[in-house]
């Protein structure tokens, strides 16, 4: 399918602020699963992007605005072709690299309310690895309750599974962490789905060498209305937006806008 | 010998008034306490030098060597000497640095090996230390004070000269500089070797700066100066990686330079020692290091790794829950002689609960053979007695051009009798270390 996406990031500062370093990874990657064929970026105020890919290939943008402004607007905007398959890349079941995503990492550390989650779904768990993956997507859709501002960005799998409460990236945490707890390599993927909102975060899962994207908060495989921008261990290696800038008294406020639509359909109207 | 004895509270006192300290922090307050100086240098002889010398070159350009193969290829993990697990869930690894290629290929320039001397006369390495070792400033400004006072005790003697140390450090950052400025990158004075830099800093030419001196444009690193900016090729550097570069590591440092990691992959800039040197160093992987040494060099290793055990491998780990007492354990995430219990010092209950923690954690430890190690005597506060001190060897490992060993070193000596931690957070002393040259 062809699917045209636009992800826009506003910043607005109570103060102006100079010397603002950003770093943006909203760039879908080119996978097995989509192909990026357009792309374009904006950038105001006006300044050189810089584009680099990361040391898990991920794509960045950055750059830099040393004169003071008050306000940056960042739109990202082109053209997906996605497939239809549920997985992606073969791995090796014994490459050293699927081990990156068995090794516990920042916001993955289990805890005693993970382990004893672990420990009870082992009891109905299913044998196979892609079984397991459903049956634990299944659990934290079940157990989770999407709750947007009970959780920040510093949110741990074990706070979150604690709190029972959270948004994608804390159901994405969860269930990484209860995959690599069951020995399943199991890495975090941000993107973008079909519809309008914000960006999404979502898991994939490598059994018997596949990979497999499955959206534990919308208890769905991944199909051909996602778009991956980057994977990593967790958050951490995902994060959409980095940045930092002059001025200890300036607050920022942060508006995301994003759409995907599929090509032959009408595009969403500007927000 | 006997002449410096007389001085020592002469050089104790200078040593104090030039604030030559040591800075710590404990239960999260910040503390500078003085590294007391005893006068009795460690004498090291010419042949058993040359055969430490030896043993720590090829060890250094071993892990110099791991490296970059793990940020690269992995063939030693391909290759099955090292399991993955000891890679990727060490919290030395850094992800971002994966296929990070350092100018000259070299990654750990200033490799501070901790050793200690055995009873049995062999000497082993206690731990390797890859991310800025702190500490050879205190034998070389020592060294210094003990010549103004007893400028004697040289002269006659067949003592290496050790004031070539900021002349290696100067070649070592000429030789991996990218072009421009060299500088010492200081958190600042509430940091537990803002001493140390400042002395280097002053001694190598490099220029002493803040975090805020810095900034990076267009993927390169400049000094802000009142003459505009100027490039910088090499960053000596003591914030640790986390804190290095806010948009590559914790977003939320305040002490990193934007930009600067980046600058770094592109190559248009050294960091020493760079990022990502914590996997190489971790206790865990001590263990391999011998291994390493074979793989890459196809030597055998001629330094001594303590007798270490792995609970990762069920061998191990029956040996170590049979010989408990017997074991020092290591917890693998603490550094600087914190998380480090001897097993016959623990309760019965204390005990149990370790052992659960093992047997659930296994990676997590590991247990080494207790080294009896030699006492040195060193000088009590009458200033005759003579009483007998546990001491390792901070060795200075310098790679350039060449892979060079600092003659000289820092002794440590704890201060409790009973003590085999000698680290300097854990409030002990130094020595001056002698190097004969014949």
């Amino acid at each position: 399918m062809l699917l045209d996406f636009r992800y826009r990031m506003a910043l607005e500062f109570s103060d102006p602020v100079e010397d603002q370093y950003f770093v943006m990874r909203c760039i879908p990657r080119d996978t097995d699963r989509q192909k990026l064929t357009e792309l374009s970026t904006e950038v105001e105020p006006d300044t050189a992007v810089r584009s680099d890919t990361d040391g898990l290939g991920n794509s960045m943008l950055y750059g830099l605005i040393r004169e003071k402004h008050t306000s940056f607007l960042l739109t990202v905007s082109g053209t997906v072709e996605t497939t239809g398959s549920l997985y992606e890349e073969h791995e090796d079941p014994s490459a050293v690299e699927l081990f990156r995503y068995t090794a516990p990492s920042g916001y993955t550390q289990p805890g005693p309310e993970l382990l004893s989650a672990y420990t009870m779904l082992a009891e109905t768990a299913p044998a196979d690895d892609y079984g397991r993956l459903i049956h634990y997507a299944r659990y934290v859709r079940d157990t989770m309750e999407y709750l947007p501002g009970t959780t920040d960005v510093h949110t741990t799998a074990e706070e979150a599974l604690r709190l029972r409460k959270g948004v994608c990236q804390d159901y994405a945490h969860v269930l990484i962490t209860l995959l690599r707890l069951a020995g399943i390599p199991a890495r975090y993927a941000a993107g973008l789905m079909r519809g309008e909102g914000e960006s999404h975060a979502w898991v994939e899962a490598n059994c018997s060498g596949y990979w497999y994207g499955i959206d534990p908060t919308n208890n769905l495989l991944v199909d051909d209305s996602y778009i991956k921008f980057s994977h990593g261990r967790d958050y951490e290696d995902c994060m959409v937006s980095r940045g930092i800038f002059r001025n200890p008294r300036a607050i920022q406020t942060m508006g995301i806008a994003v759409s995907v639509v599929p090509e032959d359909q009408e595009a969403a109207p500007q927000q | 010998m006997q002449e410096l004895n007389k001085h020592v509270k002469s050089i104790n006192h200078l040593l104090e008034r030039y604030g030559v300290r040591f800075g710590i922090y404990k239960d999260g307050v910040f503390k500078e306490q003085l590294f007391p100086f005893d006068p009795i240098p460690r004498v090291i002889g010419k042949e058993e030098w040359d055969e430490i010398e030896a043993g720590l070159i090829q060890r250094v350009t071993a892990l110099n060597l791991f490296l970059s193969d793990i940020y690269g290829e992995k063939k030693i993990v391909k290759d099955g000497v090292i399991p993955p697990e000891f890679i990727f869930s060490s919290s030395g690894y850094l992800t971002a640095c994966e296929g990070l290629k350092t100018p000259k290929g070299i990654a750990s320039h200033i490799s501070g090996i901790d050793l200690v001397q055995g009873k049995d006369g062999k000497w082993y390495i206690l731990e390797d230390n890859l991310r800025i070792p702190s500490g050879a400033s205190y034998p070389l400004i020592a060294r210094d004070l003990c010549r103004t006072a007893s400028p004697g005790t040289f002269a006659g003697t067949h003592v290496a000269d050790n004031r070539d140390y900021p002349k290696m450090l100067r070649d070592t950052m000429d030789y991996v500089s990218t072009g421009g400025l060299n500088v010492i990158l200081t958190p600042g004075r509430y940091n537990a070797a803002f001493f140390e830099h400042s002395y280097f800093a002053e001694k190598t030419g490099a220029v002493l700066v803040y975090n805020t001196d810095l900034t990076v444009e267009d993927d390169k690193v400049y000094l802000k100066t009142a003459a505009g900016n100027q490039r910088v090729g090499a960053i000596y550097r003591r914030t640790s990686d986390e804190y290095l570069d806010p948009l590559a590591f914790n977003p939320e440092s305040l002490i990193g330079v934007p930009g600067l990691f980046q600058a770094m992959r592109k190559g248009n800039v050294a960091i020493l020692n760079a990022p990502g040197n914590g996997v190489a160093d971790d206790k865990g992987i001590y263990y391999f290091v011998p291994k390493m040494v074979e793989y890459y060099l196809g030597e055998e290793c001629k330094t001594n790794n303590a007798p270490t055990y792995l609970p990762y491998y069920e061998e191990d780990k029956k040996y170590v829950l049979d010989h408990f007492d017997d074991l020092v354990i290591k917890d693998v995430a603490e550094a600087g002689g914190y998380g480090v219990v001897f097993g016959n010092t623990l309760t019965k209950e204390k005990k149990a609960d370790f052992i659960e923690l093992i047997k659930t954690e296994p990676r997590r430890f590991i247990a080494q053979e207790v080294i009896d190690f030699v006492d040195l005597d060193i000088l009590d506060e009458d200033g005759v007695t003579l009483i007998p001190r546990k001491a390792d060897l901070r060795a200075y490992v310098l790679t350039g051009e060449d892979v060079r060993v600092w003659k000289s070193g820092l002794t440590r000596f704890s201060r409790n009798p009973d003590s085999f931690i000698v680290n300097s957070s854990q409030g002990g002393g130094f020595k001056d270390t002698w190097v004969l040259q014949h």
